[in-house]
Parts: C-alpha cells; sequence; structure tokens
C-alpha cells in the first residue's frame, strides 16, 4: 500500500512535470470552425456594414495615415480611401454587389464549393491561436495569430473588433535575414460604424483614381483562360482570382490564399528593358525575370504580400505553352 | 585624429557597411579612402567573406571589386536641392518634377550601391533564395502546438515601430532592388517606374482578394502623373 501510494506520488510528479511543460490553453489552435467562423464575420463586415475610419499604415519605419468610407446601398458597394499624409493619393470604387464573393472572401468564410478539394481550408496552411484581447481604436479587438505552416507565405497578428466582426489591426509577419519582423502594420485609430453621407464618398481631389470593383465574375469557379502561358508551380492554398490585360499590352494573372494576394504580369519585352531581379517595399515584394516565346523576349514579374522564395519559385514556373 | 583612430574608425565603418547598416556619409568616405588604398579594398573583401561565412553562404563567385565603378556612379550625381530637407545628402542626378517619383533619386543610390556591394561578393542565386540555393524542399514545417513561440512583445498593438530594415532611422522606406546579373546596369528610373505601376495594380487586386476591403491601396508608393 505504500508502495503504491508511492508509485502514485511518482505518477503524480509525472504528470504534473508533463503539464507544465505543454502550452498554455490560451495557446491551444483553434478549430478550423472557429476560425472560418471569426475570418467568415471579419471578411463579410469589411463588405456589408457602412463605415468611416481613419488607419495607419507602417511599414519600414514609416508611417502613413489614411481615411477609409463604406458603405452599402440597395445590396452595392460604395467606398474611398484617401491618402491623409504624403502625396494626394485618392480611390474610389463602387458598383461591386454585397453577394458576389471574390475567391479571397470565399475562402475566409469556407466557400469554397467544387473546389474545396483543391485548396482546402485555411487551417491546411495556417495555425491559428486567439490571443486574448486589446484595445484598438478605443473598441475591444479579440486579438488572433496566424502562423504560417510552410516557408512559401507570411503570418499575421489580427486583431478584430468584438463588436462589430471589423478588422482593427493587420500586422505582417515576415522573416528577413533570419530574423522575425513585422513587415507591414495596419491599423485604425477611429472607427465608426454607421449612416454614410453621400458627401463623404465624394472624391476630393481631381486627380482620384478610380478602382476596378470586379476583378473576376463571382458566379462560377474561375479557370485561367490564357493560352499562352501556364504556371507551372504554384504554392499550396492559393487558388486563381481574375486575370486582365494590362496597359502594357500584357497579361495579370491573380492568385489568392484567402489573407494575402500575389499578381503575375506577363508582358512583351518592346525597349531594351531587361533586368532581372528581384525589389522589395515593406511586405511587397517583386520579383522580374525573362522568358522567351517564339525567339521574342517577355517579361514575367511576381508581385505580392509574400516570401521572396515564393515569388522566385512561381515566377520561374511561368512557361510558354507553345514554343514555335 | 591619429592616423591609428582614424584607420579604426574606417573600418568601423566597412564593418557597418558589410552589415547594411552604414550612413551615406560612411559610404561616402570608404570610397574616397579605398580611391587610393589597396589596404582598404582588402579589408573590405575580408570582411564580406567573412560576414558570408557566418551567414553559411560562401560565396560561389570571385569577389568583384565595384568601388570604381559606384565611385563614378556617385560622383556622377548632381548635389541635391537642399530645399527637399530631409532628403539633404540623397543625390538625384534627374531633374524630374518631384511628385510620385520623389523617391526616385534615393533610388538610383540605393540600386547602384545596394546591387553592386552586395551581388560583387555573394552569388546571385543564394541572394535571390534567402540563403537557400537550390534549396532542398522543406516539407510544412510549422510550428507544432508544443512550439508555439509566445506572442512576442513587439506584436502587441502598442508597440511602436515596424522594421526599418536597411532603412535608416527617419528616411522614407525605398525600394531595395537586387538585379540578379552582377555586373548588369540598372536603368534606375525604368525599373522605378514599372514597379510602381505594377504595385499599383497588384493592389487592386490585393484590395479584392485579402479580406480587408480597400486598405491594401494603403500600400500605394506614388502616384502615376497623368
Amino acid at each position: 500500500m505504500m508502495r503504491f501510494g508511492y508509485r502514485l506520488v511518482r505518477l503524480f510528479a509525472i504528470v504534473l512535470a508533463i503539464s507544465a511543460s505543454l502550452p498554455l490553453p490560451a495557446a491551444a489552435a483553434e478549430t478550423p470552425e472557429k476560425m472560418t467562423e471569426l475570418l467568415g464575420r471579419m471578411s463579410a463586415a469589411v463588405r456589408e456594414l457602412s463605415y468611416r475610419g481613419l488607419f495607419t499604415y507602417e511599414h519600414g519605419g514609416s508611417l502613413d495615415t489614411l481615411k477609409v468610407i463604406h458603405t452599402v446601398r440597395d445590396g452595392i458597394e460604395y467606398e474611398r480611401l484617401e491618402h491623409l499624409s504624403g502625396p494626394t493619393r485618392e480611390f474610389v470604387r463602387s458598383g461591386q454587389r454585397v453577394d458576389c464573393l471574390p475567391p479571397g472572401d470565399k475562402l475566409l468564410r469556407g466557400r469554397l464549393g467544387s473546389l474545396g478539394g483543391k485548396v482546402g481550408g485555411l487551417s491546411n496552411h495556417y495555425h491559428f491561436h486567439i490571443r486574448g484581447s486589446e484595445r484598438i481604436a478605443g473598441r475591444d479587438a479579440q486579438i488572433v495569430q496566424i502562423l504560417p505552416r510552410d516557408e512559401y507565405r507570411y503570418g499575421y497578428t489580427l486583431g478584430i473588433d468584438r463588436d462589430s466582426g471589423m478588422p482593427l489591426m493587420f500586422l505582417l509577419l515576415g522573416e528577413v535575414e533570419k530574423k522575425k519582423r513585422v513587415l507591414e502594420r495596419f491599423q485604425f485609430i477611429e472607427l465608426t460604424i454607421g449612416e454614410v453621407g453621400e458627401e463623404e464618398l465624394t472624391p476630393v481631389n481631381p486627380g482620384h483614381r478610380v478602382a476596378e470593383h470586379q476583378l473576376a465574375r463571382c458566379e462560377e469557379n474561375l479557370k485561367a483562360v490564357i493560352k499562352s502561358w501556364q504556371l507551372n508551380w504554384l504554392p499550396q492554398g492559393f487558388m486563381f482570382s481574375g486575370q486582365r490585360r494590362t496597359d502594357s499590352n500584357g497579361d495579370m494573372l491573380m492568385y489568392t490564399d484567402g489573407l494575402t494576394t500575389f499578381s503575375v504580369f506577363i508582358d512583351p519585352v518592346i525597349d531594351t528593358f531587361t533586368v532581372e531581379g528581384q525589389a522589395r517595399r515593406g511586405a511587397t515584394v517583386a520579383y522580374m525575370q525573362q522568358v522567351e516565346r517564339r525567339n521574342l523576349p517577355y517579361s514575367v514579374t511576381v508581385v505580392g504580400e509574400i516570401p521572396p522564395i515564393t515569388a522566385r519559385r512561381v515566377a520561374e514556373s511561368v512557361k510558354s505553352l507553345s514554343q514555335n | 585624429m591619429t592616423e591609428n583612430t582614424a584607420k579604426r574608425s574606417l573600418r568601423e565603418s566597412l564593418s557597418a557597411l558589410v552589415d547594411n547598416q552604414a550612413t551615406e556619409l560612411e559610404l561616402h568616405r570608404i570610397l574616397k579612402e579605398s580611391e587610393g588604398n589597396a589596404e582598404i579594398r582588402s579589408v573590405w573583401a575580408r570582411y564580406q567573406l567573412a560576414s558570408a561565412a557566418m551567414r553559411g553562404d560562401t560565396p560561389g563567385g570571385d569577389y568583384v571589386d565595384l568601388s570604381d565603378r559606384i565611385r563614378s556612379a556617385i560622383n556622377a550625381e548632381q548635389p541635391h536641392d537642399m530645399a527637399a530637407d530631409q532628403l539633404a545628402g540623397e543625390m538625384s542626378a534627374t531633374a524630374r518634377p518631384q511628385r510620385w517619383w520623389q523617391q526616385a533619386g534615393r533610388f538610383a543610390i540605393a540600386a547602384s550601391v545596394a546591387g553592386a556591394v552586395i551581388i560583387g561578393v555573394q552569388q546571385s542565386s543564394q541572394l535571390l533564395a534567402g540563403g537557400q540555393p537550390g534549396g532542398a524542399e522543406v516539407a510544412a514545417a510549422g510550428p507544432t502546438q508544443d512550439q508555439i513561440p509566445a506572442l512576442n512583445p513587439a506584436l502587441s498593438v502598442r508597440s511602436v515601430s515596424t522594421d526599418a530594415g536597411q532603412n535608416r532611422a527617419g528616411a522614407p522606406p525605398m525600394v531595395i532592388f537586387v538585379p540578379k546579373q552582377r555586373d548588369q546596369a540598372v536603368p534606375v528610373e525604368a525599373v522605378q517606374k514599372r514597379l510602381n505601376h505594377l504595385m499599383l495594380e497588384h493592389a487592386e487586386h490585393a484590395a479584392q482578394n485579402s479580406g480587408r476591403g480597400m486598405l491594401p491601396f494603403a500600400r500605394i508608393p506614388r502616384m502615376e502623373e497623368e
């Protein structure tokens, strides 16, 4: 009996030691369902609510302040974004139906339809951890840490408004020279949910830009219909999200994993412009290189908020479909 | 300043340059000193080798001394208009209007210097692959449950600064461009113009597919002049 008691104590000590080395419950990974609920709510809030807000955008040690206004009328989105610091830059966008989900939103809301098998949920590509609360823009935000499962994407720390579901903070974590760093941060300093007046949506700068409201049709599953080129490699979890012709008579192919995007530009080389290499600004990386098609040079540029290795591998996988 | 002290401080500057931490002033001094001083150039080469070895990517290519080219590139630049207060010390070879291209001159220096200095020593493939030349496929190596790093205080909403990276404190962020060919002449303005245009088109895409509405338009560096 004594002996049994001793064993029990020893067992207890071992259990204690093991449990001490386990992560705290707060650090446990969230279930895919919970994350789809949280991110889906965020994706819906951004597109369905009416709001005006001031936010900061920070990268590479510099800080910009911006204003964003969004509303929905008769199921159609109207929005405006304006830089309040630096040179005037302003964008207006309108016309997107709220019930028309671009691929990014489909991924965030877990609505993959027949694509499901191929892409899988976000949880296949990220670890999610809920980290309690922070106060952001005077509101109570739930902090979510999102860590990549592979080297082809970055991680995030999100602050999501408990009340409205709006993303109050979007912080991108990347590795530069083997050190973890914050590469960019969007953070609201003020956010008001509620009706927005017509005048708030009217652009104030004559040089404003009207942004495309719909890059891809929303009804069907998208497929690239580009005949001359193909991508032989895509990082897992990224899906095609649209294509268009660029001003320079080139092709632009778009891809998203729900949280981040990259674009592939393929342009005929018309001048003596033959630079190949990699550029970086904040979280955005661009990898340029050349390919040939029918003995003519084309430049391939991959631009996105993705690690350089991803941009490079995608760029290198672009192949001409007809060699002659 | 005695000769020894001068030498030491020059070496410190060299070391800073290897780590991408040197100021413009230091860079100019190094280039000036190295003009007639073979010792400085060999110290530079040694530091670069040591630095590469420490990072685990020993240079596969031969060391190329590009200091002559950099020096002439810098000499070709015109002194900067002091009115652009913060940019003092930067050089703009062009007289372009200071609108959306405000950073073109800054970029000129960044590209010729960063490109030449970095690429002179390392094989481009290593640089571009982030130090993993032809890297073996790494299986999905996300942290497992018991390796979850504690939430770093630096990630808290209250912390102040994003990575200033290669930028010196207070300087506006710039595009760091690393050409693939080590001795490639970079048509700096053309590259910058094209990159900005592509970033604008890309932002339009990101503003639809990354779950945060129009926020990605914040990344637009400068508007094109219509």
